[in-house]
């Protein structure tokens, strides 16, 4: 079979005088790069240079080597707090590309009010993780809005200490974080929803196919690189997270509910252990890394894609 | 190895953090704060203070300085929860205030802490002399001091009057009665003591108020002797004691439902004017009936002893809760060493301590009390009273216990497993 050559794109003549554009060159970022640099890369540099330290925060210190690391990997109660991060990130992952995609598809077309429930589900996103947190302090707190509400139904031997129980402490920040983050989920599958064609469905519709079958076979396969997005995205986020645990539970009870961010503020700021805080933030910093660069493999651009 | 010799490329990388900071920062070199020449001309001061209760004195002491020397104190107040990085950041940067609270210790704002890596000023004269001459080793390092007491606060329980009426109780002076009068109160919709485990400072604050009777009673240098590595937690029956009545006070009700993960819920309903439903707040130093007091008119508080493993055994733990010092690094540091002179006389002492419902710098005596401490003077009259235990651990070690003590309601922890991770903590530090 003869293989189509695609015709080549031919570059426009030159003009006398070149045009303005033609002047941009690489050091036309520079001062974005070097902002960049000092305020990121030279920080994070710093930060590392004083995981391998003793420092206090305060006065004078000493090199220690790997001892920071020595002793994180040491001690069993960090590992269920790397295991708390791991847990935070998965679950704002599932959570929000779940009902991310659930509102998307509800709210893709169909109801007149769609752009207003969008604007709903979307807002919380608008907000501070701190003060929503602190919102939903009002409804977890003992004698808060959930334990009353369970009081008025007659429910009284389900209400518990919801922030203050192992068992359910990370759950409540979990909670918060799925409701915040659906809506950035929702805008990306929009995103996706709105660029597949209408004929694939209608072709779909006219094989037979069921609602199930053209989701399963039509949107889902053309909403990938959405799905992709949204959930690297919100799996990031989830690592990073910070506020809400610090507000909901403060990491409690005995670190049921503890993350290595927060581990990394109480032990840098709190306790004074600044050097074992920046072991704890490089190890956090790698984690990222590692699932930012899944990301890219992921995402990366195929042949035929 | 040292700061000072470590190898030139770790160096060259903190030497890009560093410039870079400073460059956005838009600072060029650490240099004193100046708020005018010491030497003459115009000299404003300035002083920071952690802002958290509604009752304050240092604006007041401030103006009355301006009249009296005709030199202005600006007054800095920095919202308490970022206080203790504020001083230390701006220490560490050269632009200090003059002045600012700090406390003794080696916490994050504690005189050792600060005082030992050079970044405040020596205090000596009539300021030093307020210092309580067992205490010294928490107000600086090397034989030098590094701030002075401003006023003392009474680590006790501030009890709502009203609500042990209500209650049908009496303010117990054993732990054991305590136990039994926390069934009482609670039958009757009133908690003993207010439980906000989900904030830190309650875990150790109400261990140490039961240690105080139960290893600071019979044996005041046991700090010391746990420093020296003579004894350990594990090993110390009144520790053993201390903790596992907390687990105790939690069984028998003493605290209101939800205390493991309560915060600060309760000074919602107080700021509504609402009485709240316990008989005591236990936790915190007893300044705190001042502020209640205002927001309360109508109720009246006293503040008792808190129970004792036996009655004799009952302590008064006596808090230095703030100290003053200044930067060593100061442009002003004549100024502001004037300004502790003044502010160290006593009639000055006394007007802080009328200001904040506590008892003045230096020795707590029983004619120094007012009225609201009436329950507790028979005990400073006979001396029963001792200095904050804990001032001087590790931090590590205090963030162990508010870490483990909640785990004791939560079935996390054990007793035992609680004294282990605070020596342990100990070992690490």
């Amino acid at each position: 079979m003869q293989r189509r050559t695609r015709p080549r794109a031919t570059t426009p003549e030159p003009r006398a005088g070149r045009p303005l554009i033609a002047f941009g060159r690489w050091w036309w970022a520079g001062p974005a790069l070097l902002a960049v640099l000092l305020v990121q890369y030279a920080a994070t540099l710093a930060g590392t240079f004083f995981a391998f330290t003793d420092y206090s925060g305060v006065g004078t210190f000493t090199l220690t080597g790997l001892d920071n690391f020595v002793a994180i990997f040491q001690d069993p109660s960090v590992l269920g707090v790397i295991g708390n991060t791991l847990l935070y990130a998965v679950a704002q992952m599932v959570g929000t590309t779940i009902l991310g995609l659930a509102f998307a598809l509800a709210l893709h077309r169909g109801l007149k009010s769609r752009y207003v429930l969008r604007a709903i589900v979307f807002l919380p996103i608008a907000l501070s993780p701190l003060a929503v947190s602190y919102v939903w302090k009002f409804v977890f707190e003992y004698d808060g809005l959930l334990n009353q509400a369970l009081g008025a139904l007659g429910l009284e031997q389900f209400q518990r200490t919801w922030l203050g129980d192992p068992e359910t402490a990370i759950w409540t920040v979990v909670t918060v974080i799925i409701w915040q983050g659906v809506g950035i989920s929702m805008v990306i599958f929009l995103a996706g929803l709105s660029r597949i064609p209408a004929e694939l469905e209608e072709a779909a519709s006219l094989d037979r196919a069921n609602l199930w079958q053209r989701f399963r076979y039509v949107t889902l396969p053309a909403l990938r690189p959405s799905v992709t997005v949204a959930t690297m995205l919100s799996l990031i986020f989830g690592l990073r997270l910070f506020d809400p645990i610090l507000a909901l539970t403060g990491g409690g009870p005995v670190s049921s509910s503890k993350n290595l961010a927060l581990l990394v503020y109480e032990q840098a700021f709190t306790q004074g252990n600044f050097g074992y805080g920046a072991a704890l933030s490089l190890i956090l910093t790698v984690i990222i890394l590692i699932f930012a660069i899944i990301q890219q493999l992921i995402t990366r651009e195929r042949p035929g894609d | 190895m040292s700061q000072h010799s470590r190898p030139r490329r770790p160096l060259a990388i903190l030497g890009i953090g560093v410039a870079s900071a400073l460059l956005l920062a838009g600072c060029s070199t650490a240099e004193p704060s100046s708020g005018g020449d010491s030497s003459g001309g115009d000299v404003t001061l300035t002083f920071a203070y952690p802002k958290a209760g509604a009752t304050t004195p240092w604006e007041t002491m401030a103006e009355k300085y301006t009249e009296e020397t005709g030199i202005k104190v600006e007054v800095e107040p920095i919202y308490i929860d970022g206080y203790d990085a504020a001083i230390s950041t701006r220490l560490q940067s050269g632009n200090a205030p003059d002045l600012f609270l700090t406390e003794p210790g080696s916490g994050p704002k504690g005189l050792v802490t600060l005082g030992s890596a050079g970044l405040l000023g020596e205090v000596t004269g009539q300021a030093a002399d307020l210092i309580n001459s067992a205490e010294t080793s928490a107000y600086g390092s090397d034989g030098k001091v590094y701030g002075f007491p401003l006023y003392n606060a009474p680590r006790a329980a501030v009890v709502f009057d009203g609500n042990l009426d209500k209650a049908g109780v009496q303010w117990p002076d054993t732990i054991s009665d305590m136990l039994a009068t926390c069934k009482t109160s609670k039958s009757n919709g009133y908690a003993f003591t207010l439980g906000q485990f989900g904030s830190s400072f309650t875990a150790d604050g109400q261990a140490l108020l039961i240690a105080a009777s139960s290893v600071y009673a019979n044996d005041p240098d046991w700090d010391a002797k746990r420093a020296a590595g003579d004894v350990t937690f594990s090993d110390t029956d009144g520790w053993r004691y201390a903790i596992q009545t907390l687990s105790d006070m939690y069984a028998a009700g003493c605290y209101q439902d939800g205390a493991e993960a309560a915060q600060g819920e309760f000074w919602t309903g107080v700021g509504a004017g609402e009485t709240p439903s316990v008989l005591s707040l236990t936790t915190g130093e007893a300044d705190i009936w001042k502020d209640l007091s205002q927001l309360l008119p109508n109720e009246t508080t006293s503040v008792y002893a808190f129970p004792g493993q036996t009655a004799d055994d009952r302590r008064v733990v006596n808090s230095v809760k703030f100290t003053l010092s200044y930067a060593a690094a100061n442009a002003n540091s004549e100024a502001a060493k004037a300004y502790i002179d003044w502010l160290s006389q006593p009639e000055n002492l006394q007007q802080i301590a009328d200001i904040t419902g506590t008892v003045p710098a230096g020795e707590v005596t029983a004619d120094s009390l007012e009225s609201v401490y009436e329950p507790i003077k028979s005990l400073v009259a006979d001396g029963k009273v001792i200095s904050e235990p804990g001032l001087t651990w590790p931090n590590g070690v205090l963030a162990a216990m508010q870490e483990d003590v909640p785990g004791l309601f939560t079935g996390q922890k054990t007793v035992d497993q609680v004294l282990s991770d605070m020596d342990a903590a100990w070992a690490k530090s």
